[in-house]
């Protein structure tokens, strides 16, 4: 099962034997109270939704399937859960059920400034209904109006109590879920890995997710599961829906017209036969990424594993050797982002990159993966004798001849594909979700401070835009044993091996 | 009667705070995990050197998380967090295979802290979007976690960049927390 979703936890801790500590949620055992608690709640969220159905001019209360879109988008500051979402996603292989999850996200969508987190989590719905939901859903998701709608999203600008700026949110999402829409090859690539993920763990995904519907809410779960009874109570009340935009009042009744009537009609227009989440309703193109140029960076060399057993006074000994390396003159400032203020001083080194770097682009490298990058600290983190002498033959000057042996120098001035690289919005960088790597990044080292600087390593470390072609990294053995000359790779030898 | 009353309601409806400390190697995905949380969107995180605190709100739990930093030498410094904690969150990268083993050497020299006996653990597979990483079966594996005797336990996949499966966790630790009188 898709991780975020129902399942994926493999097993709950469940006693073996004796003890008992383990309670299911909202199991047997808990107290008369909670469950009081718990209907309260319920009873007060459907007195609300109908309060809001009444102001819009409906005298009806919402639906079972409009309410679960409310509910995964209301104003709460958590959610939407992975449950709601898969709930939803199950859902919108029903094209009634479909045409009126999206009512209720465009309606959360056109929300002013002061609701944003109802924006914002109606963004996060549509991106999982992109990614996850029935190919019908993805239709709807295209259209022209919910666009428009989005492209005015991407200038979303609210600022929330405290002076948090609420809006970034917004806007970083909604660039997302545009980046989506406008890019099929991408939208199929998230859509059969999701797939992938959900048929991996569907065994033990099941399991958990009968614990789960049987514990918490199960007239939810039963709604949900069974199509019949959710479509039945649908009709009436999507038909006389002035709340929503029109287009989904038309669409929804030329639907319902074409089949005859009733919980049969339903059936005969589910694109998929079963009722399951197995993700039936789409093709699984089992193309898989393409295998990434870095892969042959992780597989170069050995021992990157961390320290075992490293006594304080090794250690002690390795940190004075890196302190040396880093007293050397290219290794002075950061690799990539050059800066020379004290702030820049490295610190940080990826130790299969073989570069020294600062914190702050340490932390990007952190969010590369470590299949590109291992970040350690020169300082606080141990160090074994074989990644020192690494970090001893190559250093800043040697990796960056390699990564950045195409790169134009920085006082050249940009050429006229440079400068449009450098619009902020174009860059993977924007958000390290979005499977970077996939655009163009800036053709020139950016500003330490621009938010350029994400997708500049991104590209130079895992497309390795600017890598001369038919060489290799980390050097071959001839090369690091020419290099392991100098005094300090001799050094670190030599206490290995004693 | 009027005092009853209200404390019958507080116990009801009130808010339930809960203390959470967040552990892990370094570049685990700690630090995004909760800000995640705390906020939404997270671009980049720098290393934590020191700790970062925030309050979580689950429904009607409100979680006061630590997160503290994962580098070797801080890592001596979290049983200093233990103290008091309900529960622990350990966010595991599942990718980085080589260091598997590694978690589950500090993970199981935290659960076997004194102070730690009767918190409820979490454990976070993250980075499950990444090529080749470890399903959460494999990291429970390598944690040891079946061997664990009368602790409760809850392994859940993550995507934290995406905030996948981060709510289903606070479900379970929100759960198991309420549903055992603490202490």
């Amino acid at each position: 099962m898709y991780p975020g979703a129902i399942n994926s936890s493999s097993s709950s801790g469940m006693m073996a034997a004796g003890g008992g500590y383990y309670i299911p949620p909202g199991g047997n055992k808990a107290g008369l109270g909670e469950r009081v608690a718990e209907v309260t709640r319920e009873g007060y969220t459907w007195l609300r939704d109908y309060c809001t159905a009444i102001k819009y001019g409906r005298l009806h209360p919402f639906t079972t399937v409009e309410r679960k879109a409310r509910e995964a988008t209301r104003k709460d500051p958590w959610g939407p859960t992975g449950l709601q979402l898969a709930e939803l996603a199950d859902l919108s292989h029903n094209p009634e059920h479909c045409y009126v999850i999206f009512a209720v996200l465009e309606f959360r969508l056109s929300r002013g400034p002061e609701k944003w987190r109802n924006v914002y989590k109606a963004l996060l719905a549509l991106e999982f209904l992109l990614v996850r939901g029935s190919t019908a859903a993805v239709q709807l998701a295209g259209s022209r109006e919910l666009q428009t709608l989005l492209r005015q999203l991407v200038n979303f600008e609210t600022i929330g109590h405290r002076g948090i700026d609420c809006g970034s949110n917004v806007r970083i999402r909604a660039a997302a879920v545009l980046e989506l829409l406008q890019d099929p090859q991408l939208l199929q690539q998230r859509r059969s890995a999701a797939a992938d993920r959900l048929r991996a763990l569907s065994p033990t995904g099941l399991q958990q997710q009968q614990q789960y519907s049987s514990s918490s809410s199960s007239s939810y779960a039963a709604a949900g599961r069974d199509p019949f009874v959710a479509a039945a109570a649908a009709p009436a009340a999507v038909s006389t829906n002035d709340m929503y935009n029109n287009r989904y009042n038309s669409q929804y009744n030329s639907s319902y017209a074409g089949g005859s009537a009733g919980s049969g009609s339903a059936a005969l227009l589910r694109p998929g036969g079963s009722s399951s989440a197995a993700g039936s309703g789409f093709a699984a193109v089992d193309q898989g990424l393409a295998a990434g140029p870095g892969r042959g960076l992780a597989a170069g060399g050995g021992g990157f594993g961390e320290a075992k057993g490293v006594t304080f006074e090794e250690n002690k000994l390795r940190v004075g050797e890196l302190r040396q390396l880093l007293a050397r003159p290219e290794n002075r400032r950061c690799a990539d982002c050059q800066d020379a203020s004290p702030a820049g001083r490295p610190s940080w080194a990826s130790v299969n990159l073989g570069v020294f770097i600062c914190m702050r682009c340490a932390g990007t490298h952190r969010g590369l993966g470590a299949h590109i990058s291992k970040v350690r600290s020169c300082t606080l983190d141990t160090w074994l004798p074989e990644q020192v002498v690494f970090m001893a033959s190559t250093g800043n000057a040697a990796a960056n001849a390699h990564f950045e042996a195409l790169l134009p120098p920085a006082d050249q001035n940009p050429t006229s594909s440079s400068s449009s690289g450098l619009n902020p919005g174009a860059g993977a960088g924007l958000n390290p979700g979005a499977g970077g790597g996939l655009n163009p990044g800036p053709h020139r080292r950016p500003a330490r401070d621009s938010p350029d600087m994400a997708a500049f390593i991104r590209q130079k470390y895992i497309d390795q835009g600017w890598v001369k072609p038919g060489t290799t990294w980390p050097p071959s053995i001839q090369q690091q044993q020419q290099q392991s000359a100098a005094p300090v790779a001799a050094t670190a030898i030599s206490s290995a091996i004693h | 009667m009027g005092q009853a009353i209200t404390k019958l309601f507080d116990s009801l409806f009130g808010n339930k705070e809960m203390r959470v400390v967040m552990l892990g190697l370094d570049a685990a995905g700690k630090t995004t995990i909760l800000y995640k949380l705390h906020i939404g969107e997270v671009l980049t995180t720098v290393p934590t050197i020191g700790f970062n605190v925030e309050k979580v709100q689950y429904k009607n739990v409100l979680f006061t998380v630590w997160d503290v930093g994962g580098q070797e030498k801080l890592r001596p410094l979290w049983r200093h967090y233990f103290n008091n904690t309900d529960g622990l969150i350990f966010v595991v990268d599942s990718q980085d295979k080589d260091r598997l083993g590694r978690a589950g050497q500090e993970f199981r020299s935290i659960i076997n802290d004194p102070l730690m006996k009767n918190s409820a653990i979490l454990v976070f597979a993250n980075k499950q979007d990444m090529r080749g990483c470890a399903s959460p079966a494999e990291v429970c594996e390598a944690l040891g976690m079946t061997e664990l005797r009368g602790r409760r336990w809850h392994v859940q996949s993550a995507i934290a960049i995406r905030g996948e499966g981060l709510y289903e966790g606070l479900d379970w630790l929100a759960n198991t927390l309420k549903s055992r009188p603490l202490g």
